[in-house]
């Protein structure tokens, strides 16, 4: 069943149809929403949230546009107006489990500390600016579907992108995060 | 540096990769869809519905339909709206509880309550009382109403005045997840002994220490609370297991004093987890101070064949935490604190804590008795102070026992050393004999009173509990639980001494995890049944366990907390004996205490299904074992009919207990649970019918 079909048949009332959108799409939106939130369980009731108001909303939906930009729009929405009724903010670096922080079968050391180097700077970064390199880079919307999931002008996001990058080189070249890492080893 | 990052282009390189190694560590949850699904019905996809109702109709549809649909909704939605006026807007809870008894087997079933119709709840007479309590008004309200509107309008609109009948149902979901958890509490008359007289006739009530007999009476006039105990719940109905972690130890330390002054233990005294968490189990630390060290075992059932038991043990970091305290001693003067010796107890105790703080912290002092007794009042101050030390040692009973009043200065104290010292940890350290007999005497009621507004700096209540007779466990043990703190049991002040030592004090002084709770959710292809022991008051619903909700426990410091459960597996489950399964996922949530970030850690309960709790090689865990099934039996003395099979269990636990001896035998901790043991199991032999088979050798 593809994207399009999906809708058409979620827009009849199916179930099925709509579970097929979930399964294709949850990993993409709860990733994005613990990595916006920094919290799980806040995470997992935002994704639920957006997802029911997609099924809410399906009927509205023109069939044969990209569906994936459509519903991180949505989980945007859901973060934000939640963030504005709880006033929670929290970083990305509270969402791991113990066992993440240290390397997988497989994984050097070293690839290890880069994962957490790049955790603390993302970490680091303003709201904002960890909130376009993680729907551009982890959910890899385009610069215009991300303009328009976050409602602002193509040009802002790239200068948004554009900053934010180099913040992060430079946070990963001070080397800063690497030094409190190893101190608590 | 092991990767470059020079340019913006290696640098998004490096991002799309760090996502893609993250991506598998940040899946959504298996049983998303089924969440959501569940949802879906009631959504209607043409006209707007209100988040409220949706929420609502979700977690009807989930549980409580077929319960509310026998009866009784409308009459609860009632009483609900006149409980509700109680609370106060501002706090966005409001509680319910209902007094009448028969409440409490519909609220133990809460969790087969999908399966098992019969079990409804029964319709409310008017002799029930209820008493809504902390629903966060904002899952009720939230998009539809605006926040400051009163919650019993909420109430009254959304459901009794304006929706039809299956709608007030719904409303019930949230009044019913608590009720659930305050119907325990209230739902048995709490029970008081006849007063000294009836204690006095009987004949070894003032027997000695470590008596051979003790007393048939239990000790005059002390209150406790019986809170039905879990049932097997089958997993097809609910998988789910949450509940708050506890490191109280209070119920333990009390039966224990009780054996040792001459008295019976008091079946309706023992919550299993505090017998099981007074014992150290001996963990290994986690590698860090991120979080825990979760633990698994699992072993044969030592009384049933059919049976595993499996422990799962939560070992909290060391962590060390030099931010200073400030500390409030609100001490019960009244004349109830005369008897023996408690006032030497409280003092003790009282004078170790002063003397175990730093420089940098600060200590006040309120005594009280019918009020608060304002010349010995200690405004926060240097611990080392001489007027604190005065005041302690001035510390003598009178008159009678207002806790609120005592409870409310100090807090207000607390409240505003905590705004000139926001960088400290707060805590209200609460020494009584729990008597309270003037203005609020319920525990829920002088909470209120002390409600802490400020969940990211909070109040911690400590309460100590000191006496045998006149005692009342209930309000000491809901205090602490329900305010943020722990609570313990003092026997004399040696005790007192050593349990503030200034190493104790720093680790119980220091929090690591605040609002800490687990879930463990049983594979239902291999797990039948299970059943948690103990933990009755702390079993929560699985919804809540979203939330950060205060009465879930804090943990401090180095603490460890150990849950068992019994459970019956699949008879194809029973045949891969040899290897090692995975029965269950565990998931604990926390607030860290330092930032207020809520955290969460998973682990799996895993072992082999064949082995037994003496090949595990650890004598430790068939202690726990021991002390689990003892305390669970035992606490079932009172509820009728099994005590013969309490008789025959018992029985078999102490010859087990006994056969540790060579082990353990070298452990203070041993003996004394096995001078308790052998009481337990001779009390209950005594009680049991005569003429049955008891099933045991000797």
């Amino acid at each position: 069943m593809t994207d399009e079909q999906a809708v058409l048949r979620c827009q009849n009332g199916e179930h099925e149809a709509f579970r097929h959108l979930v399964e294709r799409y949850k990993d993409v939106l709860f990733g994005t929403a613990v990595l916006m939130t920094g919290n799980r369980a806040l995470a997992e009731e935002q994704v639920q949230e957006a997802l029911l108001a997609a099924w809410r909303g399906i009927s509205g939906f023109q069939s044969g546009r990209p569906v994936k930009p459509w519903l991180v729009r949505i989980l945007v929405n859901a973060v934000v107006s939640q963030r504005r009724r709880r006033a929670i903010d929290t970083v990305p670096l509270e969402t791991h489990s113990h066992a993440d922080d240290r390397p997988s079968p497989g994984e050097t050391v070293e690839a290890n500390l880069d994962r957490q180097a790049i955790r603390e700077a993302l970490g680091g970064l303003s709201r904002d600016h960890r909130q376009v390199v993680v729907l551009r880079y982890f959910a890899d919307l385009t610069v215009p579907e991300l303009a328009e999931a976050i409602g602002v002008r193509e040009g802002t996001v790239k200068s948004r992108l554009s900053r934010a990058l180099s913040q992060l080189r430079e946070q990963l070249a001070s080397g800063g995060a690497r030094e409190a890492y190893s101190h608590g080893q | 540096m092991a990767s470059n990052y020079g340019s913006d282009q290696e640098m998004e390189r490096a991002l799309r990769e760090h996502f893609e190694a993250e991506a598998e560590d940040l899946r959504a949850p298996q049983n998303l869809w089924q969440s959501i699904e569940g949802q879906m019905d009631l959504q209607p996809t043409r006209h707007p519905v209100t988040q409220v109702r949706r929420k609502i109709l979700g977690a009807l549809k989930q549980n409580w339909f077929p319960m509310m649909a026998t009866g009784g909704a409308v009459a609860v939605a009632a009483s609900a709206v006149f409980l509700a006026s109680r609370a106060t807007q501002d706090e966005l809870q409001y509680e319910a509880s209902y007094a009448a008894a028969p409440a409490a087997p519909a609220a133990a079933a809460a969790p087969a309550a999908t399966a098992a119709p019969a079990m409804a709840m029964p319709a409310a007479t008017p002799a029930e009382r209820v008493v809504i309590k902390e629903v966060p008004v904002e899952r009720v309200v939230e998009k539809t109403v605006v926040k400051e509107v009163p919650v019993e309008r909420v109430v009254r609109e959304t459901v009794v005045k304006e929706v039809p009948v299956e709608k007030v149902v719904t409303r019930e979901v949230f009044v019913e997840k608590v009720v659930e958890k305050v119907v325990q509490v209230e739902a048995a008359p709490m029970k008081q002994t006849p007063p000294p007289a009836a204690a006095a006739a009987a004949p070894q009530a003032a027997a000695p220490q470590r008596a051979a007999t003790p007393a048939p009476a239990r000790p005059p006039a002390t209150t406790f609370q019986d809170y039905t105990r879990q049932p097997f719940v089958a997993t097809a109905e609910d998988a789910v297991s949450t509940f708050s972690l506890d490191t109280d130890r209070t119920s333990y330390q009390l039966a224990l004093s009780w054996l040792q002054e001459g008295y019976e233990i008091e079946p309706d005294s023992v919550r299993a987890e505090e017998w099981i968490n007074a014992f150290d189990y001996q963990y290994e630390l986690p590698p860090d101070d991120w979080g825990f060290a979760i633990t698994s075992d699992v072993a044969m059932h030592p009384l049933d064949g059919s049976k595993h038991l499996v422990r799962i043990g939560f070992q909290a970091a060391e962590v060390a935490d030099d931010r200073p305290l400030n500390v409030t001693l609100v001490l019960d003067a009244s004349g109830s604190m005369g008897d023996g010796n408690r006032v030497d107890i409280a003092r003790a105790a009282a004078e170790a804590i002063r003397q175990s703080l730093r420089p940098q912290d600060r200590l006040a002092v309120v005594h009280f008795t019918e009020g608060v007794i304002h010349e010995l009042t200690v405004e926060h101050t240097s611990p080392d102070a001489s007027v604190v030390q005065r005041s302690i040692q001035r510390l003598a009973p009178h008159g009678s026992t207002n806790v609120q009043a005592g409870l409310n200065q100090g807090v207000r104290l607390a409240d505003r050393i905590r705004h000139e010292r926001p960088e400290a940890y707060n805590y209200v350290i609460l020494m009584s004999d729990g008597v309270a007999n003037v203005d609020a005497t319920n525990p829920f009621a002088i909470l209120e009173s002390a409600y802490d507004r400020n969940a990211l700096n909070p109040l911690r209540l400590i309460t100590i509990g000191v006496g045998i007779n006149n005692y009342n466990d209930v309000l000491l043990e809901q205090l602490a639980q329900h305010g943020n703190g722990w609570y313990r049991y003092l026997d004399n002040t040696g005790q007192a001494q050593a349990t503030f030592s200034r190493d104790n004090w720093l680790a119980l002084s220091t929090p690591f995890a605040d609002q800490t709770r687990a879930q463990v959710t049983w594979d239902p292809d291999l797990v039948r049944s299970w059943r948690i022991i103990g933990y009755e008051n702390r079993v929560t619903s699985d919804q809540s366990f979203a939330e950060d909700r205060k009465e879930f426990a804090e943990i401090p410091s180095g603490a460890a907390t150990t849950v068992f459960y019994e459970i019956e597996l699949h008879d194809l489950t029973r045949t891969r004996a040899g290897q090692e399964v995975t029965l269950a996922n565990v998931e604990l949530r926390w607030v860290v205490a330092e930032t207020g970030q809520s955290r969460s850690q998973r682990s799996e309960v895993r072992g082999r299904l064949d082995s037994s709790l003496r090949s595990s090689g650890d004598p430790l865990l068939e202690l726990g074992a021991i002390v689990a099934l003892s305390a669970d039996r035992y606490g079932g003395l009172y509820d009728g009919d099994y005590v013969a099979e309490i008789s025959s269990d018992l029985t078999e636990l102490e010859d087990r207990l006994r056969s540790l001896n060579s082990s353990l035998g070298g452990l203070g901790a041993y003996q004394d649970f096995r001078f308790m043991l052998e009481h337990m199991a001779e009390r209950a032999r005594a009680q049991a019918p005569p003429a049955a088979p008891t099933g045991y050798s000797r």
